[in-house]
């Protein structure tokens, strides 16, 4: 069984709940693992993904259909690449309601690609709705919840994210403690980098607090991805049985 | 033996799209599986034919020899469905002539079954032209279709006086084909190949192409849309030739 390229859409219809973090954490999280990965900013305000992480990020625009065919053709490209989109709010609605026009998430399953929505959940009423909405309008696209600690009464709205499917399980990102984050918020800036050539000027406590917050997010990540490949093999096991 | 149907698409106008609504029939019935031969009056050079050259004949309708090319086929041809395109300006003329040939009458007899697609533009002149082909369709089954697909927008129409106009043939039933995409409609028109091919990803004769998946995913959903319509007008059960 072949293994399935990702594509992440980190998205909420609100803004400041932490999805550039998120999307700047799974581009690292790919580099990582020593995986191609391809990220689409459409931020227009700075500092946003594309100011972080620069060489591995675009800008995408889908107000014409050029901007959306530069960005859905490249999604859908079977190239292995994992694909990361940082979703801001104002495109939230024309996003999905392209995806959903074209049939891009049939499509992209037929091509070996898995489109996973993260979505960063809070507990505003435009989130809530947005949600369900997603569930409903997109219902065979996997809709993950994410949980930024960061963000106030986020965990506490749990009730509000039901899970449609078993590979759905939500995603928590650990708060980073205020100190940190001087460190990590002036671009550009990896977090692979710094792993791998801590700066000299930072405290070895400091550094080894934002290596331990970085691993907790990494795991979450792998779990996906692991979740992710457990759903491929028992879809696989029953497509066989069927056919059988 | 099968009873044959004729469906004529028209407008006396120009730039109506009488083609693309020819194209989305042809794609319906292909994908149906209703056999179905088509002819195309823009003679010498016909657009229809370069979009569906397997199915489609270029042909003067305006001539006798060309005339009998296609009545005097319609009860011994393959395919039972005939899907005539006609030339812009020559919708009025062609119903005439069928007239004049007594197609008109076995069509009342109830031994062909006789549809027309009349294209509308935006102009009054177009609302002109029902009148006018009213006389002729007393016995088919009458589509007004409304073509947004450039955009068009029926702005010169007083929704009064169209009701008039749609009044004044019984049965006469309204078809809306939404806009398609500009650009996804252009490179359609770039590949020369039908709907259903370009949303499959072929070029002419098959061969694999490498088309965008977005203006593909926009061809299919607005084809989807197209076909929604003519399921609404029971397009299928007319064609049926039993």
């Amino acid at each position: 069984m072949m293994r399935r390229t990702p594509l992440y859409i980190v998205c909420s219809p609100r803004p400041r709940v932490g999805k550039t973090l998120v999307a700047r954490l799974l581009v690292d999280f790919f580099l990582l693992e020593g995986r191609s990965v391809a990220a689409f900013d459409f931020a227009a305000e700075e500092p946003s993904l594309i100011d972080y992480l620069p060489n591995h990020t675009s800008r995408a625009d889908i107000a014409d259909i050029t901007g959306q065919m530069a960005l859905f053709d490249r999604l859908i490209a079977g190239d292995k690449t994992a694909k990361i989109v940082d979703l801001a709010p104002a495109s939230f609605e024309p996003f999905f309601s392209v995806l959903r026009q074209i049939e891009f998430v049939d499509g992209a399953r037929r091509r070996g690609i898995e489109p996973v929505t993260l979505f960063m959940a809070d507990p505003g009423r435009a989130s809530i709705q947005a949600y369900a909405g997603l569930q409903s309008r997109v219902p065979d696209m996997v809709l993950v919840p994410v949980y930024n600690e960061a963000v106030a009464g986020g965990r506490r709205s749990r009730a509000e994210f039901p899970l449609a499917r078993a590979v759905s399980v939500p995603i928590y990102i650990p708060a980073l403690i205020p100190l940190l984050h001087r460190h990590i918020e002036k671009p550009p800036f990896s977090f692979a980098d710094f792993r791998s050539t801590p700066p000299g000027d930072i405290p070895l406590d400091t550094y080894m607090e934002l290596h331990r917050w970085m691993r907790r997010a990494f795991v979450e990540f792998r779990e996906l991805e692991l979740r992710l490949l457990l759903h491929d093999v028992q879809d696989s096991l029953l497509r066989d049985d069927t056919s059988s | 033996m099968a009873k044959p149907v004729v469906i004529l698409v028209g407008a006396d106008k120009g730039g109506v799209g009488k083609t693309t609504v020819t194209r989305t029939l042809l794609d319906y019935f292909s994908a149906h599986s209703v056999p179905t031969r088509a002819f195309d009056t823009e003679s010498p050079r016909g657009t229809l034919k370069r979009f569906h050259p397997d199915v489609t004949e270029v042909v003067d309708v305006t001539t006798i020899p060309d005339q009998m090319k296609i009545f005097d086929t319609l009860g011994n041809a393959d395919a039972k469905v005939t899907v005539i395109d006609v030339r812009a300006g020559l919708l009025s003329a062609t119903l005439r002539a069928l007239r004049d040939i007594g197609f008109l009458d076995i069509v009342k007899k109830g031994q062909v079954t006789f549809a027309v697609f009349h294209i509308l533009g935006p102009s009054i002149a177009s609302l002109d032209e029902i009148a006018e082909t009213a006389a002729f369709v007393g016995d088919a089954k009458y589509f007004l279709v409304k073509n947004f697909i450039n955009n068009t927008s029926f702005f010169e129409w007083d929704p009064a006086t169209y009701d008039s106009y749609f009044n004044k043939i019984k049965d006469a039933v309204e078809i809306n084909v939404p806009k398609l995409d500009e650009m996804a409609c252009e490179q359609v028109e770039v590949a020369s190949v039908p709907f259903l091919t370009f949303v499959a990803n072929k070029g002419p004769g098959g061969a694999a192409a490498s088309y965008s998946f977005v203006l593909r995913g926009y061809v299919r959903h607005w084809l989807g849309n197209v076909w929604a319509e003519f399921d609404r007008v029971k397009l299928k059960d007319i064609a049926s030739t039993k």
